[in-house]
């Protein structure tokens, strides 16, 4: 029989145990956590999936392909040979920034079938004299789906369960939203991949920066056009600030609500990280798709934000910023949080924040040191006082943990994104900047666990030749199935409905 | 180990709709306890998304610019074969909309024109946020003004969110319930009993599975709802009238983002939603009296017709109020016309009206929330949108 310390590394670190982990975690629960926070080794493959410059780049082309079909406006490439100078190439700029805010509601989940659409993505991505724009939008939305199924199996076999749960985390921390626009669909599981994985058991800061300079969150929050009033194209122009960026590095990747800034504090900074863009087709088309610094974009002057000043250091000024929010007390406290709520529970002991929060200032944000003090805490083991199941999965783990504990590692890329579409939580469509709600009342709705219900018993009908209920279960949660989930699964009416009770118990639906 | 069939079909329209599920269909009596709405009156909040283009809807007949820079998609004027139905003032419907023109005839419907909520840009993702957030910025709240409303209610009559996501109008503190027809084959009524059994002990989860059983059974045979828009609407009604049933409904659709081959698009789309609102006065039978629907989209599009038979994203938008309880047989609101230089930027509809006075002088004279409230908690900072009085009885 496992030990309660091996489900508690399974369950609440981790992503549910796969059949027969209960075991091979029981010896030392703990060394098989911080295992996985030194050792790398488990990576996600890659292979078929594309980077986020390639995806811009897509992106780039579904715009062009429209404007030629479209015949409404001369295409790009004409236009410009016909450049001559920098104005025109900005005024280019805008326009096609312009096109892209018209083009980008082109996706609409909602109206499509998602497997016609995978198919016919495939089919588009094969090579071809002329893509349409319709081809190359089914090109982008496919590498959505590839990103999503490959990270699904990934996490459904992985035997570094706890890594992948902190992928997620940190993911969520700066989640995007692919219905703000294709450009956000090519590129967000690239985000993933790039600014978030590289960085999980690294340096808070550097993961900062890798999010508030990727092309993902440039466009999703907008920065990639927002423009110094006083800068070179803002004067040219007319333009001005966009604010969305500074206000979310702040309120949620940072500080965190009443972490001690201003609206003014929020200006000072969306000033200074003004010209943070990327290569487009009409200003600097060698870095097409790329992080860019633009100077002509960028607010001149010295910015005083939360009482300290910042000499216009161009890039670096937005980033000596960023530096000193990550060393702000409100960010240490607010990760903290973050991270209690959702390893401990909707209510998490104040003492385990304020040792996750002391552990992020004494480091300065080395999230190896803050994962490692994570899995040290005595708050979050049941023998000194951590009680187990008192936090809802929200349906991404629900399904996550479902398919772990059945090894469904052949489902296709079209019936693992039906599954979170059919409950409810599609990876990357978290409607608000701040991600995923992580509390019990939004998950424990009649309509969600009603889907999850509907979803176990149509799982439940295709398991075959695994132990009974009652024995698959004792396998998954050992020693915490209570007597109640035992007796109501040793009584089901036929091993189909015991496989869908099971996933329903309180023990799997909680960790 | 573990085989999975191969069969295995995820696949949203390939799912069998098999027989009558518990979760749609229940003998087990039907449980809400929500207030009803301050003396029964019914909120209906239904958001059309994507733009609904206002100008073929409410269609302004009497204004030349609007033949002249839609040679191919404007409605032709009342008595004309395919033309538009006529309201008044000039004003005419999208012939796809019967039902809604006898409900304007009964009196029971209002349309504003050059409607906006407080948002100038054109992206639908920003616009439906000051939509529904009730600020003037996408970013003011992650939170709904009707939501809102419901605290500043005494007693909050509760709301129910019909479809598969929660439209962020109703998303916030104040408690709401969720109803939405289930795209999987519905687990058999043993299975629910065994899984309620497993939560004795658990009962956030017990009541979350519970609130599905009773709902589902206010609901009833899906099949009985007909389809899409019409089966959420019908739905929205049979929740709202029964016993304890909350006192709003928020509802949303989508389908209206006409870029390209607009008139079929919009035709089918708006005959559904003409399918819908019937349904949904059918099924409020007596309650509809004491009922208003209000209808929004995030903005308007374009005066003039594109290069691919379709409008783009524009400002001024149209807007429906409907119920037995709303002053209808008439247009609300300023008309700020179509010459060039009345337009937004040269090329939409003219916000003239916002939207918040609309809702807000719902909110007050149909449900009494008080103005101070209004003013700051449910649409904060909104002082300048006073409340349009005389909206409903």
């Amino acid at each position: 029989m496992a030990s309660l310390d091996a489900l508690t590394a399974a369950h609440r670190f981790g992503l549910g145990a796969r059949f027969g982990e209960l075991d091979t975690i029981a010896p030392d629960p703990v060394t098989w956590l911080n295992a996985q926070l030194t050792d790398v080794s488990s990576t996600l493959d890659t292979f078929g999936l594309i980077n986020s410059v390639d995806g811009i780049k897509l992106f780039f082309a579904f715009i062009e392909a429209l404007r030629l079909e479209s015949g409404a406006s001369t295409a790009l490439a004409s236009d410009k040979k016909q450049l001559h100078n920098t104005v025109s190439h900005y005024a280019a700029f805008f326009q096609s920034a312009e096109d892209i805010r018209r083009m980008e509601h082109l996706l609409q989940f909602s109206d499509m079938d998602e497997a016609t659409v995978i198919r016919a993505a495939s089919a588009a991505s094969q090579p071809k004299a002329t893509k349409t724009s319709n081809d190359i939008q089914l090109e982008i939305i496919n590498a959505l789906f590839q990103d999503i199924g490959v990270r699904t199996l990934h996490a459904t076999v992985t035997p570094a369960s706890f890594r992948e749960r902190l992928v997620r985390f940190w993911s969520d921390h700066f989640s995007v939203d692919v219905h703000k626009g294709l450009s956000v669909v090519a590129t967000a599981g690239a985000m993933e991949r790039e600014a978030i994985r590289p960085h999980v058991t690294g340096n808070f800061f550097d993961m900062l920066v890798a999010v508030e300079s990727h092309q993902t969150m440039l466009v999703y929050l907008d920065n990639w056009t927002s423009f110094g009033p006083n800068s070179w194209v803002g004067q040219q122009f007319g333009l001005g600030l966009n604010e969305n960026l500074a206000r979310e590095t702040l309120e949620l990747h940072t500080l965190g609500v009443g972490g001690g800034y201003s609206q003014d504090d929020i200006i000072e900074y969306a000033k200074a990280i003004t010209g943070w863009t990327m290569g487009n087709p009409q200003i600097n088309e060698d870095q097409l798709g790329a992080f860019v610094f633009d100077p002509l974009f960028h607010e001149p002057g010295t910015r005083t934000i939360m009482g300290k000043t910042y000499p216009d250091t161009g890039q670096n000024q937005a980033l000596a910023a960023l530096q000193d929010f990550v060393r702000h007390p409100s960010t240490a406290n607010h990760i903290a949080r973050k991270l209690a709520f959702h390893f401990h529970s909707d209510t998490p002991p104040q003492s385990l924040i304020d040792q996750l929060s002391q552990v992020f200032t004494d480091t300065d944000g080395d999230l190896l040191q803050v994962s490692l003090a994570l899995v040290s805490a005595p708050e979050m083991w049941p023998a000194t006082g951590g009680e187990q199941f008192q936090k809802l999965r929200n349906s991404e783990e629900f399904i996550l943990a479902t398919f772990r504990a059945f090894d469904l590692k052949e489902l296709t890329t079209d019936q693992i994104f039906n599954a979170f579409s059919l409950i409810g939580q599609v990876p990357f469509t978290a409607d608000s900047p701040a991600g995923w709600p992580d509390d019990e009342a939004s998950w424990a709705s009649s309509t969600i666990i009603a889907s999850r219900l509907n979803l176990s018993v149509l799982i439940g009908g295709f398991i075959q030749n695994v132990a009974l209920p009652p024995d698959y279960a004792t396998n998954l949660v050992g020693p915490a199935l209570s007597d109640n989930s035992l007796q109501i699964l040793s009584g089901a009416f036929t091993k189909e409905q015991g496989y869908a009770l099971m996933l329903m118990t309180p023990e799997l639906q909680r960790r | 180990m573990t085989i999975i069939n191969p069969k295995l079909c995820l696949n949203r329209r390939g799912l069998l709709k098999g027989g009558a599920g518990v979760l749609g269909l229940s003998a087990s009596g039907a449980n809400l306890s929500f207030a009803a709405g301050p003396e029964g009156r019914k909120l209906v909040v239904i958001i059309l998304r994507g733009a609904m283009d206002g100008l073929n809807v409410v269609v302004p007949y009497n204004e030349n610019r609007y033949y002249a820079k839609r040679p191919g998609l404007a409605i032709l004027p009342p008595g004309e074969a395919g033309g538009a139905i006529p309201l008044v003032d000039n004003f005419g419907l999208h012939p796809a909309l019967p039902g809604l023109s006898a409900m304007f005839n009964k009196g029971e419907a209002l349309f504003m024109h050059a409607a906006s909520a407080p948002y100038n840009e054109r992206s639908h993702f920003d616009g439906q946020d000051v939509l529904e957030n009730g600020t003037n910025s996408s970013l003011g709240t992650l939170d709904g003004w009707l939501n809102r409303s419901l605290i500043a209610l005494n007693i909050s009559p509760g709301a129910v969110g019909v479809g598969q996501t929660v439209p962020l109008v109703l998303k916030g503190a104040a408690t709401t319930t969720t109803w939405a027809p289930s795209e999987l084959p519905e687990a058999d009524p043993e299975t629910v009993e065994e899984t309620l059994e497993l939560y004795i002990n658990d009962p956030a989860l017990h009541d979350a599975l519970q609130g599905a059983v009773d709902i589902g059974a206010l609901v009833g045979d899906l099949d009985q709802l007909g389809d899409g828009f019409e089966q959420l609407a019908r739905a929205a009604g049979k929740i709202l009238v029964a016993d304890g049933g909350p006192g709003a409904a928020a509802i949303s659709f989508g389908g209206w983002d006409t870029h390209a081959d607009q008139a079929g698009v919009l035709a089918a789309n708006l005959a559904n939603m003409d399918t819908a609102l019937l349904g949904l006065r059918e099924e409020m039978g007596a309650q509809w009296a004491n009922t208003v629907v209000v209808v929004a989209t995030e903005f308007g599009r374009t005066l003039a017709e594109n290069g691919t038979d379709g409008t783009d994203h524009g400002v001024g938008g149209a807007s429906f109020l409907l119920g037995g309880a709303v002053k209808g047989g008439r247009m609300v609101g300023a008309w700020p016309g179509l010459s060039p230089v009345n337009l937004f930027e040269g090329r939409d509809l003219f916000p003239a009206n916002d939207l918040r006075s609309l809702f807000k002088g719902v909110l007050r004279d149909h449900w009494g929330v008080d103005l101070a409230a209004l003013n700051t908690s449910v649409f904060p900072d909104s002082a300048v949108a006073v409340p349009m009085d005389g909206l409903v009885f």
